[in-house]
């Protein structure tokens, strides 16, 4: 659930289609979900800082979820524009 | 910067951008605040200080709509090391360092174990020169807020939009979590600190996703204390001793790596200067820095409060003109309920 909830959080933050994101999350073995989101061919992506993206996907988590109802630990979006780390 | 300095960059820059949604996820556990208490945040301070941040710093600027963000376009926060409890930062550090020997006696995993050992050398390295902290409380009328923070109840408590306030301002906007007291010589490693340790856990765990695509793993660990010791002065300040847990309080905390550096995937492309400014207290000269509220910083400001040592009727028509003047009148003047008059 909070796999998707991730998942969908970054797309509404960024306006991206489903084939525009790249899930490599993961989870601890309690089932917190953290991990890569790399986003693909996203202009408005590839202009914002790395605050700008996270502090948008946390505004959008908890417009979907709320700040108690989530297991989500910290998420690393990436841009695929050629980017290895 | 190197590519382990710019991985380890780009992950602490992400961990501290998404600390206040991870802090909120564990805040039932840390403090007990009523959902109707958290609309507003209330900083308290003395009436020096209000007129300085209501009332321009030059005077012909008193009537200039544009010149008015110059005095309350900002929230003052002041360097943590000059805070009136100094325990508060070595509390934090605790906390800090006691989560990660728990996470340490649990045999992490090489990679999660020289993290932590960096995090370790980190936290007793680092000593929050560069942090700067502002402080509010859910309560609008707490009498020891108003001793502690308010010029004894002749001061005046500023009353925020507090969602309006964490999406306008420059830092990081959290709610404290508050701990017991630790002894770091002798933690309870079978123990467990809710909030602390999951924090530790989400910041080690995001590092080594990136550490096992580091060509030079030592580099990346050495990045990583570097890194760390800019941050966790700003996460030991996510954190206050239980005696204090009653002020319920709010920080917006901003150093260069909350606040001050624009990082992109190539680097950083920017860095803000955090100017420094000074006051005069009865402790002596504080620095701090503004914090920049935007083109909306009138609207932010609901309502002040006077003290229950300042609440007479001149002060309060006094307020009322004065905030007409800066602009603010649509801010609600309000008296302090409490019963008490400063010796």
């Amino acid at each position: 659930m909070d796999h998707n909830l991730v998942l969908n959080a970054v797309q509404a933050a960024f306006n991206l289609k489903p084939d525009q994101v790249v899930d490599q999350l993961t989870a601890t073995p309690a089932g917190r979900v953290y991990g890569v989101v790399i986003v693909r061919d996203s202009a408005l992506f590839d202009q914002m800082s790395v605050a700008e993206r996270s502090r948008l996907l946390w505004d959008h988590l908890r417009r979907l979820a709320g700040d108690q109802t989530t297991n989500v630990g910290v998420v690393l979006l990436q841009s695929g524009a050629g980017m290895a780390n | 910067m190197s590519p382990e300095e710019l991985a380890v960059a780009k992950v602490v820059q992400a961990f501290t951008t998404q600390l206040p949604g991870l802090l909120a996820q564990a805040r039932p556990v840390a403090t007990a605040l009523a959902a109707a208490e958290e609309r507003y945040v209330f900083q308290y301070t003395s009436v020096p200080t209000l007129l300085a941040m209501l009332a321009p710093h030059r005077p012909y600027v008193v009537n200039s709509a544009d010149g008015l963000r110059d005095s309350m376009g900002s929230v003052w926060a002041t360097a943590a090391q000059y805070m009136n409890d100094t325990q508060e930062f070595m509390h934090g550090r605790d906390v800090f360092r006691a989560a990660v020997l728990r996470a340490q006696a649990k045999e992490p995993a090489p990679a999660a174990a020289a993290l932590l050992a960096q995090a370790a050398a980190a936290a007793s390295e680092c000593d929050g020169a560069d942090v700067f902290c502002a402080c509010f409380s859910a309560e609008s009328d707490h009498l020891g807020q108003w001793r502690g923070y308010g010029d004894g109840g002749r001061g005046c408590a500023l009353g925020f939009e507090r969602e309006a306030l964490a999406q306008a301002i420059n830092g990081l906007a959290v709610w404290v979590a508050y701990n017991s007291h630790v002894d770091i010589e002798n933690v309870d490693l079978e123990g467990a600190d809710t909030v602390a340790d999951q924090l530790v856990g989400d910041l080690i765990s995001a590092l080594c996703l990136k550490r096992v695509h580091a060509e030079d793993p030592d580099a990346f660990d050495a990045a990583a204390r570097a890194e760390l010791a800019r941050l966790l002065p700003t996460v030991f300040l996510c954190f206050k001793d239980l005696a204090f847990q009653d002020e319920k309080e709010f920080r917006v905390i901003c150093s260069e790596s909350v606040a001050f550096r624009r990082l992109t995937d190539h680097g950083t492309d920017a860095t803000e200067g955090s100017f420094r400014w000074y006051r005069a207290t009865g402790a002596g000269i504080i620095p701090f820095v503004m914090l920049d509220l935007g083109n909306n910083a009138r609207g932010l400001l609901k309502t002040v409060r006077l003290g229950p040592a300042a609440e007479s009727d001149l002060n309060q028509s006094a307020l009322r003109s004065l905030l007409c003047d800066c602009g603010y009148a649509h801010v609600d003047v309000t008296t302090s309920s409490i019963p008490f008059i400063p010796r």
